[in-house]
């Protein structure tokens, strides 16, 4: 073990000292050591010898770089066998191949009177260790459990006394498989027979359990009699349990791997099971059948080989076979059964061997095969694994085909009530279903000719598509405008869902009673989305007039107006909140009557509702609703979904406030991974999620890592929010206090002062514009400057705005309360800190530390550094911990004291979970 | 500091997805650097020598072409390859040693001989760099990462002042003590 054997005062001293000393040229650097002063003198002997160092590093290369690493293979190499030489009991005869594992023989024993010819392997010197030799008696073992006239026999295996390793296998004098189908010209039938013989050997060995691993071309020979022979089984493992890990061992052999034909999990280097070796059948059979490789690949590595084996489903082989006759034949059960040998996800592959032949059997019976086209699912699934953001545009369209047929049909029908008018319904529903399926379908690979295609292209070819080709059908137009309008503003492609939710409204509006319920539909879905966009206004008349056209045409309880009624409570959350209230729970009521129980839509409500009563610092309320609402949620729409996203993300926020910042921490994490997950990672969205990340981080005594987190936060929103959107200005706003509390006060300047520039439209943006302005004017009054610091403040108070957020109303009180503090004018300052506090205890429902905090911090700028103290210590015997005090400049002063170390004690976080430990 | 931000109720349902998590970018470029890693040794056959400078640039582009990364990430990136690069390393220089204790059937020659010390002097002075690392940890967290960049990730000063957000200056005086004190502990 290393040590450098020097306590932290020892260090510090020696890295000065060294530094000054490195300033020197090299030849003046020891005698100024030695003329150091006599205090210096117990370091002089250990600084030399350090900095005498310097003159072997500069001539060498010495941890320049790190050593070449780990050339395995080159070690202890002796000379190439070559011909005639003895190795063990067999004589080298002619070399048949070689390869990355070795070089392969012909050889015969030579201590025998009638010689058996043998393929001789000799692997590399690299293997020559003793997990070799275990290795090579476990393949023998494994092998003498297959007896199979397709399986070439492993006769003996060993090392010789000079240390060479060795597998002696039956030598087969035969052709590869492609070769002599391809230079045959063998046709389907007679090629599947011959096929059947690789996959009946290779079941057997499936059968006792053995994964060959490396099944391709070259290792299936086919001799002049016509039977096949399945060789070099030597990278197979006994499996244990059905399924086997890559140890060590097998990780070393995997070197010899040929990744053409690997599967995916053996290039993930997850679990291999019976199914990887059908996958490489499927590979084998797909380029016997085609005469091509299955992946395309774009440049020819072998990372982009692996890439497309991962992530690239091959192109059906009735399109690529070369033979039109082929093409022909393939097409159809021959396709699939390739195809799902060949599927990435090895649950969907034959099980085995032995299923694959079974099914092949059948198709050459002329009977239907197991295999079937990939269903709609597995093409969602295959288009999932290809684009995340792609992903979530087809799952919502998906529902919305699910939501939108059951929704109108049934729903319509009955509002209208002749017959023929519900036939036409019908028929629209029926053709809406169509269209997104057609949409769907052209994003599908094959369609599109193997070209990646975003979310954004296959909405917009959509949106297209529909203009053209629908204008004579208003209704089914303005339909499924709506129904894009609203994918586009899930996805957070705002400003494309305006437009289309625009001409969505205004088609419907032209159909008159016939299109009224869709009017409503476009209506609201246009109102989330200017809501989205800070557009109240508009947002709230669209809200107002899709719930009374609901209202007129369903009737108040009927739970088709619940949509509407959401939708405007969560417009009047934050201008409205009583308002907001009741429209959650009559949407609520309406959803468990017409279901009997919560459904999904009514746990979101449920959390909406608990979101009010959380903003209204009704914190009992607003955890007990979230954590009723957190289970139906994932009842209701799985784990991974952006209303378990939402809630984690609010009861982060809650922990937080609640000061269980630990829990915070995690419920967050949480968050922002199911928010990534089921947004991407550029929605607005997990924005929200990094900004609440970054305040809990805060807390955790993190600045930096805080910093870094909001910065994700900003360049998200900046992608997608227009500039002076509420969260832009919070995130800018967040940013600057832990700049503040980093000690950077002029970068937080510059941001505060660029912040206080915006032209703030609605009321949400003004508050978080305002917050900005407070804490510019703590940053005035930090420099020194009570006067400009005091007139924020009360520029502040001074707009109506600031009166609707008590929160912002209580801390431009508190500042301006600070900034007379300091001018030292004490009763106006001590009117103004009653009327902050005033506020904070009518807001109080938890713990009411964020008085505390700030009410010390006026003793601060009152110069009552004792009674600020103790403040703090009162608050801390009843469970304040809030670390701020820590990092806050205000408390600067506070804490050089020697009285203030028991409370930074108190208040020092704990490590955060989760946080990545070093190695 | 107390305001608490808006929270964003959201209404309509959405679709399931596979998993992912916060830290995931990074996550996955230990992922990457590992497989990586594994497979160039395994695929280059005889001479394949571990580059880690080409390992960490290369699996850098790998991640930001799959979108995984984000140009901001690449600060962060660097300095989590440095720690990556590192225990892979360290890793495997243990499992090759552990296999040569496992007692390899060593042939002895005179040629073979020198080669095999000048290996194992090598893997000897990287397990000692690891500890050294640790040690200097507890003194100076940034010189350590400046090694860990420099002599596991095999990255530039330059990259190692931009993952750190320090001057060039700095990493080049921060390397040149660590040298000092590398040299001494590895004497």
């Amino acid at each position: 073990m290393l040590k450098f054997g020097i306590d932290a005062d020892t260090w510090s001293a020696l890295n000065d000292l060294l530094d000054r000393a490195l300033d020197l040229a090299p030849t003046e650097r020891i005698p100024w050591i030695d003329a150091l002063g006599p205090e210096y003198e117990a370091l002089k002997p250990r600084l030399r010898d350090l900095i005498s160092r310097g003159g072997d590093l500069r001539s060498s290369q010495i941890l320049g770089t790190i050593p070449k690493f780990p050339d395995l293979a080159d070690e202890e190499e002796g000379p190439p066998p070559a011909l005639g030489d003895i190795v063990g009991p067999y004589r080298l005869i002619r070399e048949l191949g070689a390869g990355g594992m070795g070089t392969v023989w012909l050889a015969e024993r030579h201590d025998r009177l009638i010689p058996r010819p043998v393929a001789l392997k000799l692997p590399r010197g690299c293997w020559r260790t003793t997990a070799l030799a275990e290795r090579l008696a476990r393949e023998r073992d494994i092998l003498a459990t297959l007896n199979h006239p397709n399986i070439a026999r492993l006769y003996d295996a060993g090392i010789t006394t000079g240390g060479q390793p060795f597998l002696a296998l039956e030598y087969v004098e035969g052709r590869r498989i492609d070769e002599f189908v391809w230079e045959g010209r063998l046709d389907v039938r007679p090629l599947l027979t011959l096929f059947l013989q690789v996959t009946d050997a290779v079941a057997h060995a499936h059968s006792h359990l053995v994964v060959h691993r490396d099944l391709k071309p070259s290792n299936i020979l086919v001799t002049a009699g016509g039977e096949v022979r399945l060789l070099d089984f030597g990278i197979a493992k006994l499996l244990e349990q059905g399924e086997t890990r890559e140890t060590e061992l097998t990780e070393q052999s995997g070197r010899a791997l040929t990744p053409d034909y690997a599967s995916p999990e053996q290039i993930a280097g997850t679990p291999i099971s019976t199914a990887s070796d059908v996958y490489s059948l499927g590979v084998v059979l797909y380029e016997l059948l085609t005469e091509v490789r299955p992946y395309r690949l774009k440049r020819d590595s072998r990372g982009a080989l692996e890439e497309a084996i991962l992530q690239t489903d091959p192109a059906r082989p009735s399109d690529v076979a070369r033979e039109r006759s082929m093409r022909k034949a393939l097409r159809g059960g021959l396709d699939w059964i390739v195809l799902k040998a060949m599927t990435k996800a090895r649950d969907r592959r034959y099980a085995s061997a032995a299923d694959l032949g079974v099914d092949l059997r059948r198709f050459l019976r002329n009977e239907p095969v197991d295999a079937s086209p990939p269903s709609a699912a597995y093409r969602i699934g295959t288009f999932v694994r290809r684009h995340r953001l792609a992903v979530t545009a087809a799952a919502l369209l998906v529902l919305t085909l699910m939501a939108g047929t059951v929704g109108t049909t049934a729903g319509m029908l009955r509002a209208r009530r002749a017959e023929a008018s519900a036939r036409t319904e019908a028929a629209t529903a029926e053709r809406y279903s169509q269209f997104l399926v057609n949409m769907f379908e052209t994003a599908a690979p094959e369609q599109s000719k193997g070209r990646d295609i975003s979310a954004r292209e296959i909405l917009e070819r959509g949106a297209a598509k529909i203009r053209t080709e629908l204008a004579n059908e208003p209704l089914l137009e303005a339909r499924l405008l709506a129904t894009i309008g609203w994918v586009y503003t899930r996805l957070g492609l705002y400003s494309e869902a305006r437009p289309t939710l625009d001409d969505a409204v205004a088609l419907a509006r032209k159909m008159g009673d016939s299109g009224k319920v869709d009017l409503a539909q476009a209506l609201y879905r246009r109102g989330q989305a200017e809501r989205i966009l800070d557009q109240p206004i508009t947002a709230e008349s669209d809200d107002r007039e899709a719930l009374a056209i609901l209202e007129r045409t369903y009737g108040p309880n009927d739970v088709k107006v619940e949509p509407a009624l959401t939708e405007l409570g969560l417009l009047l959350r934050t201008s409205d909140p009583d308002q907001s209230l009741r429209l959650y729970r009559r949407g609520y009521d309406l959803l468990v009557a017409a279901h009997g129980e919560p459904n999904g839509a009514a746990a979101v409500l449920l959390q909406n509702i608990g979101a009010v009563h959380d903003r209204a610092r009704r914190y009992r309320d607003a955890k007990d609703a979230y954590e009723q609402a957190l289970p139906l949620l994932k009842r209701h729409f799985g784990e991974q979904d952006h209303h378990v996203g939402t809630v984690l993300g609010n009861l982060a926020q809650l922990y937080q406030i609640l000061g269980d910042y630990p829990r915070a921490f995690e419920a967050a994490q949480r968050g922002l991974e199911v928010d990534t997950t089921v947004s991407g990672p550029d929605h607005p969205d997990v924005g929200i999620a990094w900004l609440k990340l970054a305040r809990i981080s805060e807390k955790l005594g993190d600045q930096r890592l805080a910093v870094e987190q909001i910065d994700r936060a900003s360049a998200i929103f900046g992608l997608r929010l227009p500039p002076a959107h509420p969260l832009r200005l919070y995130a800018a706003y967040f940013k600057a206090g832990f700049l503040i509390e980093l000690g950077q006060l002029g970068d937080a300047q510059t941001l505060l002062e660029s912040l206080a520039a915006t032209q703030a439209s609605s009321l949400e943006a003004k508050v978080a514009l305002f917050n900005g302005w407070v804490r510019l004017a703590e940053l005035e009054r930090l420099n020194g400057r009570s006067r400009d610091s005091r007139e924020l403040a009360e520029r502040v108070l001074a707009d109506p705005a600031a009166r609707r957020d008590r929160r912002l109303e209580a801390d431009a009180r508190w500042a301006r309360a600070y900034a007379l503090a300091m001018q030292e004018q004490k009763e106006e300052a001590d009117a103004e800190r009653t009327r902050a506090l005033d506020i904070e205890s009518a807001m109080a429902q938890g713990p009411a530390f964020q008085s505390v905090f700030a009410d010390a911090k006026y003793y601060v700028c009152a110069g009552n550094a004792t009674r600020a103290l103790a403040i703090l210590r009162e608050a801390i015997a009843k469970g304040f911990h809030d670390p701020i005090v820590l990092h806050d400049p205000a408390f600067a002063s506070l804490r050089e004291r020697q009285d203030f170390a028991p409370i930074a004690a108190a208040v020092t976080p704990r490590p955060r979970p989760g946080a990545p430990a070093a190695p | 500091m107390h305001r608490s931000v808006d929270r964003t109720e959201r209404d309509d349902g959405a679709g399931p997805d596979d998993a992912n998590s916060a830290d995931a970018p990074f996550a996955a470029a230990y992922q990457e650097l590992r497989k990586l890693a594994r497979f160039r040794l395994r695929g280059g056959g005889r001479n394949a020598v571990l580059d880690t400078t080409s390992l960490v640039h290369e699996s850098y582009v790998r991640l930001a072409k799959a979108g995984r990364l984000h140009v901001e990430d690449r600060a962060h990136f660097l300095r989590y390859a440095g720690r990556a690069m590192r225990s892979v390393i360290v890793d495997l220089v243990r499992n090759h040693q552990a296999a040569r204790r496992g007692g390899a059937v060593e042939r002895i020659t005179l040629t073979t001989r020198a080669g095999a010390d000048a290996k194992a002097a090598g893997e000897r002075q990287i397990l000692r760099v690891h500890e050294a690392i640790n040690e200097l940890a507890r003194h100076d967290e940034r010189i350590a990462q400046v090694v860990e960049m420099r002599y596991f990730g095999g990255l530039t000063e330059k990259e190692i002042a931009e993952a750190l957000d320090v001057t060039d200056r700095t990493v080049r005086r921060d390397w040149e003590k660590a040298r000092l004190w590398l040299a001494e502990a590895l004497k």
